[in-house]
């Protein structure tokens, strides 16, 4: 039977202002890549971009996945939308910068998921692993809760939101 | 009083507290942060939002805990800062208005493995668990819901 386990569920950020989203995109994908949830092939599963007159708004949802052992695998999802997005020139120590007013929305979620070898066993080999892995899985809860607020504290962190 | 899976120990509307005046939010946000590890919950932040308004920053906090007292009983409490205003930028911290709401339940059979027998499970909690869960769980959390009532209401110079 496939194992499920949700830890973080649709946590939001809200922000409404002006910062270089452009940046801040890189960074979120640098930081899922450097800690080796993703690469350039499989994180972006949707990006969308529409124009609404002189404004972008822009959906975007990337699934971030990393092996933690054969049978289980840690996932992190992140999905943004962007509304009403302007470019604005901004000053920062005498050098003009162009950034982007908008209100942005972040949700995190996470969760431990079993791989299909784990779901193929059978007889005596599930029940030994059963009694292993059950033990092991409150670890995995923990390194994954770990990771994951560190991530959603992140982006608050880049924001300027208090953590 | 029926004991069931999830037990609310708050009052109906929550812990309500109102304030205007001068606070520091971003400490008052570290203090709730720390408390829920403090006494052993797993921090959780359903929500930051801060929108930029003339009128001063307008800010949403949900931020919520989740303890598992043991492998039947697990204890969450969620607090919830609604629509801080941020009127006027104070030498420490600004003059605002906040209403804070503290939520408490008490979920029993948290891991679901009584799902397939809820008559059972009736019985369980409501006559062999029932002295343990009303002067052993009850009076815990909520003794836990009213020392994160004090401080926050600290915080705030209110009247504890």
């Amino acid at each position: 039977m496939k194992i499920k386990i949700d830890l973080l569920k649709e946590q939001k950020i809200k922000w409404e202002g002006i910062i270089d989203f452009g940046e801040l995109y890189k960074y979120m994908k640098l930081w899922l890549e450097d800690n080796g949830y993703a690469n350039e092939r499989n994180l972006e599963q949707r990006y969308i971009e529409r124009i609404k007159g002189d404004k972008k708004q822009y959906e975007i949802f990337w699934h971030g996945t990393k092996d933690k052992s054969e049978f289980f695998k840690y996932n992190i999802d992140v999905a943004i939308l962007v509304l009403g997005l302007a470019d604005v020139e901004v000053e920062q120590n005498g050098i003009k910068r162009k950034m982007q007013k908008a209100s942005y929305e972040f949700k995190i979620s996470s969760y431990i998921e079993s791989t299909p070898l784990w779901d193929n066993l059978k007889g005596l080999h599930r029940i030994y692993y059963n009694l292993i892995i059950r033990k092991r899985i409150d670890d995995y809860l923990r390194e994954l809760y770990g990771k994951s607020t560190g991530f959603h504290s992140y982006i608050k962190e880049f924001l300027g939101l208090r953590d | 009083m029926v004991i069931s899976k999830e037990n609310k120990i708050h009052p109906t509307n929550g812990i309500v507290i109102r304030y205007k005046g001068a606070f520091d939010l971003d400490s008052l946000y570290k203090s709730v942060k720390s408390w829920f590890p403090d006494n052993n919950y797993d921090y959780y932040e359903k929500e930051n939002t801060e929108k930029v308004k003339p009128q001063g920053n307008s800010v949403i906090l949900k931020m919520n805990g989740v303890k598992d007292i043991d492998d039947y009983v697990q204890f969450r409490i969620d607090v919830i800062f609604e629509e801080v205003l941020r009127i006027k930028k104070l030498e420490k911290g600004h003059y605002s208005e906040i209403r804070a709401i503290i939520k408490a339940v008490m979920i029993l059979d948290h891991r679901n493995k009584w799902k397939s027998y809820p008559f059972m499970f009736y019985l369980y909690n409501n006559i062999i668990l029932k002295k343990k869960i009303m002067n052993y769980y009850w009076p815990k959390i909520y003794n836990e819901m009213m020392n994160l009532n004090s401080l926050i209401k600290s915080r705030l110079n209110l009247i504890e």
